[in-house]
């Protein structure tokens, strides 16, 4: 049985070291740590529907899924089945970040957003856009790296998609399907640079 | 915000920040590395707050988004794949062990719902605002967790063999 005081008692006890928290008011007194933005990137993602490659999300397709959005990678459709509840396509959004003159520019299906305030403020910045069955969240850190969340109409996580920069600077792509029993999460992509 | 300021408040939220991170990432040292990363940005922000709850929900927001920038970064699903990535306190109290283990044991989405409504005293809506989610899904997922915990905690689950007897099909 769940006892919320049992459970309140519990977390009082859970506290950070005294060292720490120490370490955290010495830290203000020294410099600064000096916040290095990373060069503009541009994700895309349309929803061009021509299949070239369809793949059943799992843990032995990820890495080839990876390996083949490296060098490909502008069009993307999830379609199928999640254990949790059935969405019938899920169409990733064209995303793109921009670095325009000091501000970072987030342009989601031709909307643009200013986030800067929100990075500086939140350290990240998310919006979501309902598809009646489906949904996405995009979300931006203060870092510059952009992931695409695919949800169910539970709010259940059926994909995430994250672009970070590489060790070289390059792009690196990660598509991670949820592993449930039962499910069944079609990823279709297309497009060539 | 002055040094005395920030250092009241680092007093007074470190360990919640810290608690926060610690439900969403099931490890103590980068529980401790968020809050670190937290209190910093507190520190940076040239904003001032409209008042002490405007305070605190930024800081659990902020929270939040550390702590799944962190679960997203390469580096640490590369360590995590190598080491099991639990870290977590022991409390002394069997029963409190349990139910840690149990609350832990949720998905980090469920044990963050579960944290900012049950200790944090946040309603469905401010939940909804730190975790950036629908209120209609953090009362989905709150129901889901509470069905988990009772399940996971049932008395019946730990009295087998004491006046318990599993059904059998007897020849």
């Amino acid at each position: 049985m769940f006892d919320p005081r049992s459970y309140r008692e519990l977390c009082g006890e859970l506290t950070a070291s005294a060292e720490k928290i120490q370490e955290v008011i010495d830290m203000k007194e020294q410099n600064r740590p000096v916040r290095r933005r990373r060069p503009v990137r541009v994700l895309t993602a349309v929803a061009a529907v021509c299949a070239a490659l369809a793949i059943t999300a799992g843990a032995a397709n990820l890495e080839t899924i990876q390996n083949f959005l490296i060098s490909t990678m502008n069009s993307i459709q999830v379609s199928g089945e999640s254990a949790e509840g059935s969405f019938t396509s899920l169409r990733l959004p064209e995303v793109s970040l921009e670095d325009r003159e000091g501000r970072s520019i987030l342009t989601v299906d031709g909307t643009e957003t200013d986030i800067t305030k929100s990075l500086a403020e939140e350290g990240s910045y998310t919006c979501r856009r309902d598809l009646g069955d489906s949904s996405y969240e995009v979300t931006v850190d203060d870092q510059g790296a952009v992931t695409v969340t695919g949800l169910d109409a539970e709010g259940e996580t059926l994909f995430q998609l994250s672009y970070e920069a590489g060790a070289a600077g390059g792009a690196v792509y990660e598509v991670a399907g949820v592993e449930t029993a039962g499910s069944a999460v079609t990823t279709t992509v297309t497009g060539k640079n | 915000m002055t040094d005395k300021r920030f250092e009241a408040v680092v007093r007074t939220y470190a360990d919640t920040i810290y608690r926060v991170a610690l439900h969403a990432l099931g490890s103590r040292a980068d529980a401790e590395d968020v809050m670190q990363t937290v209190l910093l940005k507190l520190y940076e922000r040239q904003e001032d707050f409209e008042g002490p709850d405007h305070l605190k929900h930024w800081l659990l927001r902020l929270a939040v988004n550390e702590s799944r920038s962190l679960l997203r970064s390469a580096w640490r699903r590369r360590r995590v794949s190598l080491e099991d990535g639990r870290e977590l306190p022991v409390p002394e109290d069997p029963a409190k062990a349990e139910l840690l283990e149990a609350v832990m044991a949720l998905e980090p989405r469920y044990r963050l719902t579960v944290y900012l409504y049950y200790y944090e005293g946040c309603s469905v809506a401010e939940t909804a605002r730190a975790l950036g989610a629908r209120p209609s899904t953090v009362q989905t997922w709150l129901h889901r967790a509470r069905q988990r915990l009772r399940a996971d905690l049932a008395p019946e689950k730990n009295e087998e063999g004491y006046g318990y007897v599993r059904p059998q099909i007897l020849s």
